[in-house]
């Protein structure tokens, strides 16, 4: 069982990368319009550009 | 005035302390109206904060912040620099911007901040569920003192970025409040989560319980709630958003044979620009040439095209259906119709009525309440059951949710201004539509409200040797090049299968009538003086001066008189019928001669009527009406009638086009549909009525929830789960009004359905931001 002492840091360790990329992914707009491709079939126009 | 902003918020604070002087009269001060986004802003107690601090400044005369719009707005004397006021909204713990034309900007990073947040909590509080697992599982307390105290290290570790990011505006708002004396909701909750971060820290090196899966689950849950509560919030104030999309990113300046792309915004008055087939008008404009239709159903609730020809104006935002046309530009943008119905829109959205009051009150006492019970709870359960005392404390803390409370009222009002605006109904004043609400009696101020103003005709009383179809035809032949509405009337007459009599030589004469040769003699149809001159004899009836008679003579004979009458509004039997089963009477109180008056009533129904009632008379009917306890909405044209609609509890006014916004009504109606005030009375009992269930659900909501809490039956996460499903629903519920309901059969009888409509462009109803 001695692994745990190394393991439970480790996932600490990944549980606040996986934090960091869900921010950049949150920061970066990933999730402000979520239909946004699904719409962008029926456009016939660009879609303006996202401010 | 001060020599900085910070002088200014201590001037502010000093101010609160030592009674207010009374304030000095300063003519040269005119007292304006200003308007700020306010972040940070997350319930009503934020609202009583921010609006108290301002009350505290000289020169505010009034304040008043919408918790759905996030936007406050103010007034106070034009000495009051913005600097200072945006001073006083800081040190209350806000940021106040300048109210952008595009607050989705603002909006949009909050949302992604709040998102990440509650993305962050529900992560953390998965992560802290499983190293927390195996304390629950350990029923042998077989698992290795070292392990356990690693695991609590670990759930510490993780727990620490949600006390950090996820509660930051919790505690934040909290300290804001305490430092103001005015604790919100957030007080509490803050509370809860240090008390029980304390007690786990002292668990973890000291040994004992710890409680981080409880913090970060409960932080999950109210952040949960909050985060829909925001999207629901701002899906309400979306709708007036929406009418700012209309407005075309693009606009064609015409100069001299050039076409200029531009901005809509560097359009000035007099500047002649082009309207594509397809595209939405970029400014009032009055057209210049071109004939087509337009579509201004977001601004009026038309649904369907208005045609449009050299002279008409066309409303920035309305929609060129069919062909290309130019028009000169009669506003700048910014003081369109447009944003004039929108800047009403946030006015009517800011002012609050009675109940709103009174829920604030009520709301900022009850955090104070709530920290005693809590105290007294934890202190009874010390005797009890130490190892509960804790947790009724903390459940006791954070169940409470005087946020329903303070929500139930602003949220619905904001989502009947919006559902109103779907109707074409534009509310000015917030105070409206609770006084429609309890609107007992609906008076019209003239019959021309009822009728449609156009002639109709009536009766042909046959004079001569024609029959009836042959005097019709005729008749609709010689009027047919006509514009003067007995000649719409007669041209629509015309009996169907008949051919046009052949006739040459038609010539009118003004302000008499029309003739022509026919049959080998000369026929006319006008004033009974202009067809005696030819028919030899004088007019064979009573001339009756109370309705248009129009007469036809030929050589020698009369041929008929045709009676006309101002035609009813085909759907003003529909309203009078709705508003008597919404419990309203409808009363006629107007200026015309009785026979007209008689005739509307009798035909509509109407039991209550005055007629030949000068405007004076009209108001003190109204007095008298009010006296005896009724509430009266009044229905006016809005423009000559100003003070009789300042009489009534609510003045609607029916006003078309470009006049809606420079009415000083209540509620200005431009939905060409008498319908429209139906629908209005409809959604103002409505609203009351979710107003009410709110309340009562608040309420009912708090006295189940703290006995339980105090008794020991809830636990934290539990109790969070409880608050934030009460706030959501109140804001859920407030959204029924939203909901778009099919228009009722006989809404619009004998138009063509919505579906017959031309097809409208696709590019131009996009919206701007897909």
């Amino acid at each position: 069982m001695d692994i745990l002492y190394l393991l439970i840091p480790v996932s600490v360790v990944i549980v606040f990368v996986i934090g960091a990329i869900f921010w950049w992914a949150i920061a970066s707009g990933q999730f402000d319009a979520l239909d946004r491709e699904s719409r962008s079939v029926v456009h016939d126009e660009e879609p303006p550009a996202e401010n | 005035m001060f020599c900085c902003a910070g002088c200014a918020g201590l001037h502010g604070l000093a101010e609160a302390t030592r009674p207010k002087p009374p304030p000095e009269p300063a003519p040269a001060a005119t007292e304006i109206e200003t308007l700020f986004d306010v972040e940070g802003v997350s319930c009503a107690a934020c609202v009583t904060r921010v609006e108290s601090a301002l009350a505290r400044l000289p020169g505010v005369r009034e304040s008043s912040l919408n918790l759905a719009t996030r936007r406050v707005r103010i007034r106070h004397s034009s000495e009051t620099p913005r600097e200072q006021l945006t001073a006083v909204i800081a040190r209350a713990g806000y940021r106040a911007r300048p109210p952008g034309r595009d607050p989705r900007a603002l909006r949009k990073a909050e949302e992604r901040r709040a998102l990440w947040r509650l993305s962050l909590a529900g992560f953390a509080m998965m992560q802290i569920m499983m190293l927390a697992w195996p304390a629950y599982a350990d029923h042998d307390q077989s698992m290795a003192w070292d392990i356990g105290r690693l695991l609590n290290i670990a759930s510490l570790v993780i727990t620490v970025p949600v006390l950090l990011f996820s509660s930051g505006p919790i505690f934040r708002a909290a300290w804001h409040g305490l430092a103001a004396r005015q604790p919100g909701m957030d007080v509490p909750v803050a509370l809860g989560i240090v008390v029980s971060f304390i007690a786990s820290l002292y668990g973890t090196f000291a040994g004992g319980e710890v409680y981080y899966d409880s913090i970060t689950m409960f932080v999950f849950f109210l952040l949960t709630g909050r985060y829909f509560e925001a999207r629901a919030l701002s899906g309400t104030v979306d709708a007036a958003d929406s009418l700012a999309q209309l407005l075309p990113r693009r606009a064609w300046r015409l100069a001299g044979d050039d076409r200029d792309e531009v901005d809509p915004s560097l359009l000035r008055p007099g500047d002649v620009v082009a309207i594509p087939a397809g595209e939405a008008a970029p400014a009032d404009a009055t057209v210049v040439s071109g004939v087509s239709e337009f579509d201004e159903a977001l601004l009026t609730g038309e649904t369907y095209p208005v045609a449009k020809a050299a002279g008409d104006t066309v409303l920035a935002g309305s929609i060129n259906l069919a062909s290309p046309v130019t028009a000169r530009v009669l506003r700048a943008t910014g003081e369109a119709t447009l944003d004039l119905i929108r800047a009403q829109m946030e006015r009517a959205a800011g002012q609050k009525p009675r109940w709103a009051l009174l829920a604030d009150r009520i709301a900022s006492h009850f955090v104070v309440v709530v920290v005693a019970l809590a105290a007294l709870g934890a202190l009874a359960w010390m005797w009890i059951d130490p190892s509960k005392a804790l947790w009724v404390a903390v459940s006791t803390l954070v169940v409470t949710c005087p946020c329903a409370l303070s929500l139930a009222t602003p949220v619905a009002l904001t989502a009947c201004v919006n559902a109103l605006s779907r109707h074409g109904i534009m509310v000015t004043s917030g105070r409206a539509i609770e006084a429609l609400a309890s609107a007992t009696h609906l008076v019209f101020d003239k019959t021309g409200t009822l009728t449609t103003g156009r002639m109709h005709l009536r009766e042909v009383d046959i004079l001569g040797p024609l029959d009836r179809t042959a005097c019709l035809s005729l008749a609709a032949a010689l009027e047919s090049a006509l514009s003067h509405p007995v000649a719409h009337a007669l041209v629509k007459a015309r009996p169907a299968g008949v051919a046009a009599p052949a006739m040459s030589d038609i010539r009118a004469v003004a302000g008499a009538g029309v003739e022509a040769r026919w049959d080998g003699g000369t026929v006319r149809v006008g004033s009974a003086a202009f067809c005696a001159e030819i028919a030899g004899s004088p007019f064979p009836r009573p001339l009756d001066a109370t309705e248009p008679v129009a007469a036809m003579a030929g050589t020698g004979q009369w041929l008929a008189a045709f009676r006309f009458e101002d035609a009813l509004r085909p759907e003003s039997q529909d309203l009078v019928a709705r508003a008597g089963r919404a419990g309203c009477t409808v009363v006629l109180l107007s200026g015309d001669r009785a026979a007209v008056v008689d005739r509307v009533a009798d035909e509509l129904g109407i039991a209550e009527r005055v007629s030949g009632a000068s405007p004076e008379e009209k108001a003190r009917y109204v007095e008298a009406m009010a006296a005896r306890g009724a509430v009266v909405a009044m229905i006016g044209d809005g423009i000559n009638d100003a003070p009789v609609l300042a009489r009534a509890q609510v003045s609607i006014a029916l006003a078309g086009g470009a006049a809606l916004a420079q009415s000083q009504a209540d509620l200005v109606v431009a939905n060409p549909s008498l319908m429209a005030i139906a629908e209005a009375i409809e959604l103002a009992r409505k609203t009351r009525r979710i107003i009410r269930q709110n309340i009562a659900w608040s309420i009912v909501y708090n006295a189940v929830t703290l006995p339980l809490a105090l008794g020991g039956f809830l636990t934290p996460w539990l109790a969070s789960l409880g608050m934030s499903v009460s706030s959501l629903l109140v804001v859920v519920n407030a959204l029924r009004l939203l909901r778009v309901r099919p228009p009722a059969p006989g809404t619009n009888p004998g138009e063509i359905p919505p579906a017959a409509v031309p097809g409208r462009p696709s590019t131009a109803r996009r919206p701007a931001t897909s």
